[in-house]
């Protein structure tokens, strides 16, 4: 018995295999166009060569410019970044970010850690509900999507730190932590002083009087862990004691009126913020944030010549 | 044994199942081929538009319609070209990336910002939403000539057809605002629909969105239905269906009195048909044009002109008809400046409707005091009393635009040698 079954199981074999195996079925050159040439004749071509030869081929890195809505959030209304928005930030995103932490840090670095993908969006992502806007987002260390990019004005260096470059080291930060967690400690700094709902409502001086650089850096933890490395990296000496003067004294909320003392020494707590900080950069990933730092605000006043 | 014939019983099966015919396959390609194909026409089809596209774009089914010049460059650059409010009403060009994708069939994407195209999808006033238009759209049909596009997101249906050769894209969107000015410049009359004795109402249609009013007793059923105006007339956003007849493209008729429906062209929309009635709105003000007047007019405009200059050193002189409510009645009104002081007289009228096109205009023998220095010959403007008497008489109306008449003429009943033009504003 087990012989004919065995012959049986032959026989289907071979039959389902002739079955199978008609001549029509062959693989051939594949149906779509998958080369990966750059057209000549784009409209965008020299753009897209600059891209692949300052992005592709160093980082493999997709520095997408033209908008996809499936790889955006469908919950906004969003609009694309306009082609000359997109060269202008693409080139300050490299001379910025890429080019600062290859000098700083080491070509490999951002070969290794940085990101596969930039998304560019020429709006804001509104929240119509909550009244604010997202500038920026880092998706599973992998992809950074940049918001409000048709805003970009070159001759206006704080605007530019506030929504793009800091947002771009805020986003960073975020990719290196979800590779390498931060000290848990951290989170105990500010324990209990986190408003995930309702942080837009602090003034600066508020959230820096309770510990925090920014009022965003008061919605939770995480966040504010990247937001002391991206205030840190891209805000100018005098904008940096500054947070640290309104830290040291009592908040005052946006109606101008002084709170009353909370007892928190906000200066001190930004301060061990920053120690905590610093040390993990150094020991996790070998960065000196001084270092950057110095770089980065070097190189901000060298910016008109990088986009014209 | 039971065993075994089941085991050959199912190698039956298999055989006989393998040796069915194989079946004709109902497409020629794979569905990526077929889809890939789709994309390349799509392509090449909006590519072969030398003057471009007109693009009919609503944002979604319930805004308004805006005209935009699209030339898809086979570089991938499209230039895209408008005039609206959004545009600060001048002529906007400028030009962005675009691209066809497979996406729930062929999709024509602009995935690079253009300030015409994308000031419909901003989400910003208010801020989030905007006005919530597309800017990738799914290509539902095509011919050589028209394309067929749906918004992806709002769904929106929007129409493309090439642009005559024979016309530059400046004079396209002139043609435009001549026609957009025909029918709703100015304060312009509701429109009306006929179905024997039952009457629809237009109204609303500077937005581009009609109020649509049944004329019952309640006169409650309103419908909101967005059109865009073309070089011809009106396109409404979709087929339209009242009291049994379907309509949705109007072109203005020649006299320019009615937008007659291409689809049922028994049924059409009349602007004025009572020219005195309209004449006698108090929210109008008719200004006199000085350079529309009969010689015999204009000689006296003339003198009033000159008498106000030298007299007052009065500048920007207009006079006009309007309803007064201070001095509830209609009045002929002087306005000019001098220096930096502007000043105005009135006098006033009594307006009455003496036939549909016929209207009865008497002065009252009232004034306020600015006007009673400006009257008298000797002492006030040399005219001013001539202009009174020529004012005070029964005028024939007429306009060239009755569908919506902004500028009228009044001509003397009795004496066709007396005639002046009236603009509303």
């Amino acid at each position: 018995m087990r012989k004919v079954i065995l012959k049986i199981l032959f026989v289907y074999f071979l039959l389902t295999g002739l079955i199978s195996c008609s001549s029509n079925e062959e693989f051939g050159a594949s149906i779509f166009d998958v080369t990966d040439s750059l057209d000549v004749n784009s409209a965008s071509y020299q753009f897209d060569l600059w891209l692949k030869e300052s992005y592709l081929k160093p980082y493999n890195l997709d520095f997408r410019y033209r908008m996809q809505d499936v790889g955006s959030n469908m919950d906004y209304n969003l609009v694309p970044v306009s082609l000359a928005k997109a060269q202008q930030i693409a080139k300050l995103v490299k001379y910025l970010w890429f080019d600062v932490y290859g000098t700083v840090v080491g070509s490999e670095f951002l070969k290794e850690n940085g990101p596969r993908m930039i998304h560019l969006i020429g709006s804001p992502a509104y929240n119509p509900t909550s009244g604010t806007i997202l500038l920026g987002t880092a998706e599973g260390g992998i992809k950074v999507t940049l918001y409000r990019c048709n805003d970009l004005d070159p001759t206006k260096i704080d605007e530019m730190n506030e929504y793009y470059f800091k947002t771009m080291h805020h986003e960073f930060a975020h990719i290196l932590h979800q590779k390498r967690n931060y000290p848990e400690d951290f989170n105990l700094l500010s324990k209990g002083r986190y408003n995930s709902i309702g942080w837009q409502y602090y003034s600066d001086s508020e959230a820096a009087s309770m510990g925090f650089v920014s009022p965003y850096a008061g919605s939770q933890t995480q966040e504010d862990f990247v937001e002391i490395i991206a205030n840190y990296l891209v805000k100018s000496d005098t904008e940096w004691n500054n947070i640290l003067l309104m830290a040291s004294k009592q908040g005052i909320d946006n109606a101008g009126n002084v709170l009353s003392d909370d007892g928190i020494d906000g200066k001190a707590i930004i301060l061990k913020k920053l120690d905590m900080v610093t040390k993990w950069l150094k020991n996790s990933w070998g960065i000196d944030i001084l270092k950057l730092r110095t770089e980065i605000i070097k190189r901000e006043s060298n910016i008109n010549s990088v986009i014209n | 044994m039971k065993k075994t014939f089941y085991i050959i019983l199912c190698l039956l099966s298999i055989l006989l199942g393998a040796c069915t015919q194989e079946q004709a396959d109902i497409f020629d390609m794979s569905a990526a081929q077929r889809l890939s194909k789709a994309m390349n026409d799509g392509k090449d089809t909006l590519q072969s538009a030398h003057n471009g596209w007109v693009m009919e774009y609503f944002a979604t089914p319930e805004s308004p319609g805006y005209t935009m010049l699209i030339k898809f460059n086979t570089s991938g650059q499209a230039i895209i070209a408008g005039k609206s409010e959004l545009t600060n009403n001048v002529l906007l060009t400028d030009s962005c990336l675009y691209k066809m994708i497979g996406d729930n069939g062929p999709v024509l994407t602009f995935d690079t910002f253009n300030k015409v195209l994308h000031a419909f999808s901003n989400p910003i006033n208010p801020d989030g939403f905007g006005l919530e238009g597309d800017y990738e759209f799914v290509i539902i049909s095509k011919t050589a000539n028209e394309i067929t596009l749906k918004g992806k997101k709002r769904g929106a249906i929007i129409k493309m057809t090439k642009v005559p050769n024979d016309i530059t894209w400046q004079q396209y969107f002139a043609n435009l605002d001549a026609m957009n000015s025909t029918l709703f410049g100015g304060k312009p009359p509701k429109l009306t629909m006929y179905f024997g004795n039952l009457r629809y109402w237009f109204s609303n249609g500077t937005t581009h969105i009609f109020d649509i009013i049944k004329s019952t007793a309640s006169q409650s059923t309103i419908i909101n239905s967005p059109f865009i105006v073309t070089p011809t007339g009106i396109r409404f956003y979709s087929t339209q269906t009242i009291e049994g007849k379907n309509f949705q493209t109007l072109t203005l008729s020649a006299n320019k009195s009615t937008l007659v429906s291409v689809e049922s062209p028994e049924i059409s929309l009349v602007g004025t048909e009572i020219i005195a009635e309209y004449f006698i709105d108090e929210a109008k003000q008719w200004i006199i044009s000085p350079t529309e007047l009969s010689p015999k007019v204009k000689a006296v405009y003339d003198k009033i002109v000159l008498s106000c200059k030298t007299k007052y050193k009065g500048d920007n002189m207009i006079l006009s008809i309007i309803y007064h409510s201070t001095r509830k009645c209609f009045v002929f009104k002087i306005t000019f400046n001098s220096g930096k002081t502007k000043y105005e007289g009135n006098a006033d009228l009594t307006l009455n409707m003496a036939a549909k096109s016929e209207l009865a205009i008497i002065y009252k023998g009232t004034c306020d005091n600015n006007f009673a220095k400006f009257y008298p010959e000797t002492t006030g403007m040399n005219g001013m009393k001539e202009m009174i008497e020529l004012i005070s008489s029964n005028f024939v109306l007429t306009s060239q635009t009755l569908i919506n008449p902004q500028n009228i003429k009044l001509v003397q009943k009795l004496n066709a040698d007396a005639w002046l033009n009236v603009s509303c504003q």
